[in-house]
């Protein structure tokens, strides 16, 4: 994946600059291949908003606004953590980016059902919906099985993480699933028909047990999770308390967007930018224009 | 190519012949404002908690606030004023309109606590029904304001309807602090049978405009169901992550089945444990065409559901903040069309099938928990906890607008 070079001008973030967004995932088009057979499904309507600029041979590759943006803000998602923690991506920062944010979801929903994207459910966050491309989690089951071959588990259990990633993900998109539908989905094989392994707790336990699924406040259903991410989850929650307090403190609860990148976040570990991302896109935080630069004020609640 | 005389003068014909009806309408209503042609002199001491113009003419709205009184005022004709004498917070051309009449604590009938819910009955203006916080739902004759008939709950009232499409029957629906809803029946003075599947107190429901055995309930867990009166159970309850995206036009028959199959968690998820709303429910409305529906809940947001595939319609309404502690009505106009949301003392108007925000309607200086909108004469009334009712209508040129035609259409005749 190119690394996104530090010194750029940090307007464009904010900015709905769309073609800055698409070009960022052209380049990462190469070195990855990401989604070399993805666009031929996309209908033709959901091309880039400014259209007039984009070459007609490219059309057909181009990933749609929230593709673009979702691929952008993992580019920029922050490194450097003690564990192998996912780069997830919050929907609230997709909002940020692309104003429409009727568009955003109907492109969302789209392209979780074509499974290019996946969606998960946080809890304990209120509101918390995070994104993650499909190869990545791909990514990440593979490198638990790795673990798990290390670690000396047994083969036919291990072969789970096999069948959950072939035959339950592809066609469970939601964010649960029950008890029953899971068992009957990993004894299917490709052709539909049942298949001769049979599928005991112990497989379950063990999906359970690498973090792939938590259990949910209901009975007998379990939510698709990705593993490893405790840290960003309190990370999110403790930033923003943070972030809001600095800004709440002031006899203006308001700053600079320059003068507020340049401070950093002593609790979490995501940084401010992420932050501001999140937060100008759940509302919490408004962007506005001034002689001097864009501000951020927090918004006062009615 | 050049164009001929004949068709230029035929253009400049069509375009000076009005606008047609509905995009006259649509003006209007997008260019609502604090009227400045109607006033409406509230007669409560409380905040307003409901609104509600009668269905046949579009003239009488009644209104209910928390100090137990109910009041009922003439839109369409101004109180007379005596001559010589001008009220002095209503400016010249402005008509008044004060209250035709007030059931207020002098009443012996009258409720003893706050009165959260008052209809119309749908057939004529000679009865109506109120709701309130005292644990009784009263029938009262308009023309004598006595009650003909009460009910009496176990708990709090919190909202009421009427259908107006009904011919076969005439229950009042009563949604209260308890989980049934309870279907009373004013012609034989006793409950029917009460509906069965929600969690927690019912905040909100509506009858459906298309079909009079069919019911929508708005409840605190975060459940809509919509119920269907003659059968046990209800006939969907909503849920907030089945999109039904599969029936997009445009795609093809194989992205559609393959997205059918990939939802198919969703569409299994059993119906306790589906939620419309994170929050409680606030507000239930279905679209006048009786295609959509709009509910509000106390997750501060709005969704839109399309009643044919009873799917989440996806349409993304920014900032709706909801911190309601009881129903809060939302009014919809076919006109444009718009959603008139109440978010503290502002009214947000947003485009009801994309979403963004049209304008906000400043005019009220404390929670606005009423609205209701009059589709005879594109305005809009609200009531808020500062017991005034605010007529909003569109500014006296808006009519008059005419579209200056360009230059290039001027003859071109050498004289």
């Amino acid at each position: 994946m190119a690394r996104v070079p530090k010194r750029r001008r940090l307007a464009r973030i904010y900015d709905d600059d769309i073609q800055a967004a698409s070009q960022l995932a052209e380049e990462s088009n190469v070195p990855e291949g990401a989604f070399s057979d993805a666009p031929a499904g996309l209908p033709a309507t959901e091309l880039p908003q400014n259209a007039e600029e984009v070459d007609e041979d490219d059309l057909g590759e181009l990933p749609n606004d929230t593709l673009a943006a979702v691929l952008a803000l993992r580019a920029q998602f922050p490194s450097g953590w003690s564990r192998d923690v996912p780069a997830l991506v919050l929907k609230s920062q997709i909002y940020s980016i692309v104003k429409d944010r009727t568009i955003v979801d109907r492109q969302l929903d789209e392209l979780r059902l074509q499974n290019k994207l996946r969606l998960f459910k946080l809890l304990t966050l209120q509101d918390g919906y995070a994104y993650l491309p499909i190869d990545d989690y791909r990514g990440i089951i593979s490198r638990i099985t790795q673990l798990q071959q290390e670690k000396g588990t047994a083969g036919n259990v291990l072969a789970v993480l096999q069948w959950y990633q072939q035959r339950v993900l592809p066609s469970c998109t939601g964010i649960d699933i029950s008890h029953t539908d899971l068992i009957w989905h990993l004894t299917r094989d490709n052709r539909g028909s049942e298949a001769c392994e049979r599928v005991t707790e112990a497989h379950v336990s063990l999906l359970l047990h690498v973090g792939l699924l938590t259990r949910h406040s209901v009975p007998d259903r379990f939510l698709f999770a990705v593993p490893n991410a405790g840290p960003i989850v309190k990370g999110i929650i403790v930033g923003r308390k943070e972030l809001l307090g600095m800004l709440m403190r002031r006899r203006h609860p308001e700053m600079f967007v320059k003068e507020l990148e340049k401070k950093k976040l002593n609790s979490s570990p995501l940084g401010m930018r992420w932050h501001i991302r999140d937060l100008l896109g759940s509302g919490a935080l408004m962007q506005m224009q001034t002689t001097v630069g864009p501000l951020l004020r927090v918004v006062k609640k009615p | 190519m050049p164009r001929s005389i004949i068709e230029q003068l035929l253009q400049h014909q069509t375009r000076n012949c009005l606008y047609d009806v509905s995009q006259f309408k649509k003006n209007r209503v997008r260019s609502l404002q604090v009227s400045a042609e109607k006033g409406i002199e509230s007669s409560h001491k409380g905040g307003l908690n409901s609104l509600e113009l009668d269905s046949i003419d579009h003239r009488y709205l009644l209104g209910a606030a928390s100090d137990a009184s109910v009041a009922a005022y003439d839109v369409q004709e101004g109180t007379p004023q005596v001559v010589g004498r001008q009220s002095q917070h209503i400016t010249e051309g402005c008509s008044e309109h004060k209250a035709l009449f007030t059931v207020d604590r002098s009443n012996p009938d009258c409720h003893k606590f706050s009165v959260t819910s008052a209809v119309w009955y749908p057939v004529d203006t000679g009865m109506f029904v109120t709701g309130s916080f005292d644990q009784e739902v009263k029938i009262w004759d308009t023309n004598v304001l006595a009650v003909a008939c009460s009910f009496s709950l176990p708990v709090r009232v919190y909202a009421l309807g009427m259908s107006h499409v009904a011919a076969a029957h005439c229950l009042v629906a009563v949604g209260g602090g308890e989980p049934q809803v309870k279907l009373c029946d004013p012609a034989s003075g006793a409950f029917t049978h009460s509906l069965v599947g929600h969690r927690e107190a019912v905040w909100a429901l509506h009858w459906s405009v298309s079909s009079e055995w069919h019911l929508m309930t708005g409840a605190c867990d975060g459940q809509v169901r919509v119920w269907d009166i003659r059968m046990s159970g209800c006939v969907h309850n909503f849920d907030q992550h089945d999109t039904h995206r599969g029936h997009q036009s445009g795609a093809t028959r194989q992205y559609r089945e393959e997205a059918r199959a990939t939802d198919r968690a969703n569409v299994s998820r059993p119906a306790e444990h589906r939620t419309a709303h994170d929050g409680a429910v606030t507000a239930v409305v279905p679209t006048p065409d009786g295609m959509h529906c709009l509910t509000a809940g106390t997750d501060s947001r709005m969704r839109l559901w399309d009643l044919h595939h009873n799917s989440n319609a996806l349409v993304n309404y920014p900032n709706t903040f909801n911190r309601a502690k009881k129903g809060r009505q939302i009014s919809v106009s076919a006109d444009a069309p718009l959603v008139f949301h109440p978010s503290g003392s502002v009214i947000q108007m947003f485009n009801m099938y994309e979403g963004d925000l049209h304008k906000l309607l400043r005019g009220h200086m404390d929670t606005v928990n009423a609205c209701c909108y009059n589709p005879t004469t594109q305005e809009l009334y609200t009531g808020s906890n500062d017991c005034q009712i605010i007529a909003w209508g569109a500014p006296r040129r808006a009519a008059e607008e005419v579209d200056e035609g360009d230059d290039i259409n001027q003859d071109s005749w050498s004289d």
